[in-house]
């Protein structure tokens, strides 16, 4: 118990060095096909990130849900970054206010019914953020099972909540 | 039947002129998530081009192509006269018209996989946002339309779309 509590203690304060953290949550419209199994559905996000806004070790879980039985589909974890990020984008007219464009790849794993365990690669190129959301639009991603079988999959919108600081 | 069809589109388009001279053109690109096949099993897109016709009505192009399973197998492409219920979506001005508002629409469909045509009646019971302000979320956008090739009703549904803006924004009277 007492081991246990030390370790908690430890956990929060290094936590301390990431002063600037953020997070959020979402749902969005996913659909996945792996193989001859293909399914369209919901994700429930929710993601932390130790650097704030600026998203860089980003960690996300997703569950994922579907629109014909069974409909608990799995779950998605997923660690991810931005390649770049900039303020100063074309991108900006389609929105009220400045945003951070982060063009993102994430790696993560999959676990699906029937005890599928995969690995994913995720692009996102089109990923901004501003103060109080996080706009994702057209992000696909690969699957792999450890018997050489492949999939993809993509979230067609995705808007986060977000809450963090940039600096 | 195709005949009908026409006429119907053609008379769609016979409305551009209603904005020859007037301030309530604008131009907005859209995208979302649709689907029109069911049971759901897989995801699509919808896209689309709206043109403001007058401070109440628009004329809409949009398209929903699958992804999931079989990226653009399938495309369901429409053409829509859409009328705001609750006020004005355009001022044509700098003040923004309505920012909650429901959208009537009618038009006509073609899905490219089996040749369907006909004619559709949608309903956007909650668009948010008016092209003042750059942006709007239209939500849980429902069309429904008659076959007349294949002999079956039609359902599209998008739970979201959004528009974007560039023309008829606030932008234009800065």
């Amino acid at each position: 118990m007492k081991k246990t509590i030390c370790l908690l203690l430890a956990l929060f304060i290094t936590l301390s060095l990431f002063a600037g953290i953020g997070g959020g949550y979402s749902i969005s419209p996913v659909g996945e096909k792996f193989g001859d199994e293909n399914f369209g559905g919901a994700a429930i996000s929710g993601y932390f990130s130790p650097t704030g806004l600026k998203n860089i070790g980003k960690m996300e879980g997703d569950i994922l849900f579907s629109m014909k039985s069974p409909v608990f589909r799995g779950v998605n974890l997923t660690i991810s970054t931005p390649i770049y990020q900039t303020v100063d984008h074309p991108f900006n007219y389609v929105f009220s206010n400045i945003v951070l464009w982060q063009p993102t790849i994430g790696l993560g794993m999959e676990y699906r019914m029937g005890n599928e365990v995969r690995a994913m690669v995720e692009i996102s190129p089109f990923v901004f953020q501003d103060a109080a959301f996080m706009y994702e639009i057209l992000s696909p991603y690969i699957s792999f099972d450890f018997n050489g079988n492949w999939g993809w999959g993509i979230t067609v919108m995705k808007f986060s909540a977000s809450f963090g600081r940039l600096n | 039947m195709k005949k009908r069809v026409l006429i119907i589109l053609i008379s769609i388009l016979l409305l551009l002129p209603l904005s020859a001279k007037n301030d309530y053109f604008d131009l907005a690109f859209m995208i979302g998530q649709g689907n029109y096949t069911w049971p759901v099993e897989g995801i699509g897109v919808s896209y689309g081009v709206d043109i403001g016709i007058t401070d109440k009505i628009e004329l809409g192009f949009w398209g929903i192509s699958e992804l999931i399973p079989n990226p653009f197998e399938s495309t369901l492409l429409g053409a829509e006269v859409s009328f705001a219920l609750m006020g004005q979506r355009n001022t044509g001005s700098k003040v923004s018209g309505v920012n909650i508002n429901m959208l009537l629409s009618l038009g006509g469909f073609w899905k490219t996989n089996d040749n369907g045509m006909g004619v559709m009646i949608g309903v956007t019971p909650l668009a948010v946002g008016s092209p003042a302000l750059t942006r709007r979320e239209r939500c849980l956008r429902t069309n429904v339309g008659w076959d007349f090739v294949n002999k079956k009703v039609i359902v599209a549904f998008s739970p979201m779309d959004v528009d974007i803006y560039v023309k008829g924004t606030y932008r234009d009277w800065i």
